[in-house]
């Protein structure tokens, strides 16, 4: 380092203004980058969400499925119906139980994809047994089965409707008496099972007789507008766990 | 960092910047700018080597524009042939600052950083991004061009 140089450049410094209002305007400019810089980190931390969000938004919108249509046929869901006939199984039920002189309300659970139960109680609100109605699907057969012999098919009997049905009557339990029908329609092998259970563990043969013969199971089982209450995709073919057991069980063909 | 401190270190960037220049306004201008950065830069190190650095890096030729040409003090104009020592410190002024513009804006950095600003050649070497053997060669440089000019400058002061 040279003296000499560091007192020629110094002498060339010795008109220099004075300094003014510097350190003011110094401190001044200070405070405004300060807050400059403060803005730029608050924005660049709003446009790094609106970024996240955006590219979030489209990977799910690209990498994820869209809602797939429903297939009517493939879902086991009850239909919705219009208030009026809010359950059309109690529709078709009621009348045949209300004729003598019982009541006969949805016991829970009431209902499955393929299944509905109704308790049946007397005019003293007194129970009086189960009506269990299931639908299947039988489009290839039905073997209807005879309770004598279990290799054997029953020959059954025909509606007008084109509904084919057989009745079966099993009351030797006398706490567990049951009148069971079991309907296929011809046309597209639909099938309703309809099973009326005495109470049961009476002891009683009277007491545990079902609420409905043999007969009245079979006119509800035949009503044509009992397989139409059932919706599209319901029913309980195996496995169902869920459905009721029926004392004489359906075995759909194939 | 307080209003004395402040004041004394921008009293001397702005003569750096002078040196530099050849402007007061813009050396004013250019130590202001840095000693604003230096209150709120949270990297500052080592506060004069890093206002050295700032204050160089606005010296760094730039394409398609021109330096800027070292202009007269104001004083010697006003004040005319009225007060002759003034106007005589003004002339050597002009002297000094042309015998610095004929250095490239680098050769003349070293020179103030070194002769002016007392920096060693390893804290000018990194105040200007260059390498230590690089300030000697452009210090050698910058002191034959200017012995050589003062040489010629010194009957013109001294008439």
């Amino acid at each position: 380092m040279s003296a000499a140089m560091t007192a020629v450049l110094e002498r060339a410094c010795e008109s220099e203004p004075p300094i003014g209002d510097a350190v003011e305007d110094i401190f001044r400019r200070a405070e405004q980058l300060r807050r400059r810089r403060a803005r730029t980190v608050i924005l660049a931390g709003l446009i790094a969400v609106v970024l996240v969000i955006l590219l979030g938004y489209a990977l799910t919108t690209v990498l994820l499925p869209g809602p797939q249509p429903r297939s009517a046929a493939a879902v086991a869901v009850a239909q919705p119906r219009p208030s009026a006939v809010l359950d059309p199984v109690l529709r078709v039920l009621a009348p045949a139980v209300d004729a003598k002189h019982f009541r006969v309300v949805p016991r829970l659970p009431s209902s499955g994809p393929g299944w509905r139960q109704y308790a049946v109680m007397d005019e003293d609100g007194r129970p009086h047994g189960l009506v269990e109605v299931a639908v299947f699907d039988a489009p290839v057969g039905l073997c209807l089965p005879v309770l004598a012999d279990v290799d054997a098919c029953a020959n059954p009997d025909r509606t007008r409707a084109g509904i084919e049905y057989a009745r079966y009557a099993d009351t030797e339990d006398v706490d567990w008496q049951v009148h069971e029908v079991i309907a296929r329609r011809v046309v597209d092998g639909r099938t309703v099972a309809v099973q009326a259970t005495g109470e049961r563990g009476t002891g009683d043969a009277d007491k545990g007789k079902p609420p409905l013969s043999a007969r009245e199971v079979a006119q509800v089982a035949t009503d044509p507008r009992l397989l139409d209450a059932f919706g599209l995709g319901e029913r309980c073919n195996a496995p169902a766990p869920a459905c009721p057991i029926l004392k004489v069980p359906v075995r759909p063909a194939g | 960092m307080t209003d004395d401190y402040v004041a004394q270190r921008y009293v001397h960037l702005r003569r750096a910047a002078f040196l530099m220049c050849g402007d007061w306004d813009r050396a004013g201008e250019l130590a202001r700018a840095t000693l604003a950065r230096a209150l709120t830069d949270p990297d500052v190190g080592d506060l004069d080597l890093w206002a050295y650095g700032d204050l160089m890096a606005a010296f760094k030729p730039t394409h398609g524009r021109r330096e800027h040409v070292f202009v007269a003090p104001p004083e010697a104009a006003a004040q005319g042939a009225a007060d002759v020592d003034a106007a005589l410190g003004d002339v050597y002024t002009v002297l000094v600052l042309d015998a610095l513009r004929r250095l490239s804006p680098k050769c003349r950095a070293v020179v103030v950083l070194h002769h002016f600003c007392h920096l060693s050649v390893n804290d000018t070497a990194d105040v200007l991004g260059i390498d230590g053997g690089k300030v000697t060669e452009y210090e050698a440089e910058g002191l034959t061009a200017f012995d050589a000019l003062m040489r010629i400058a010194r009957p013109a002061v001294a008439r």
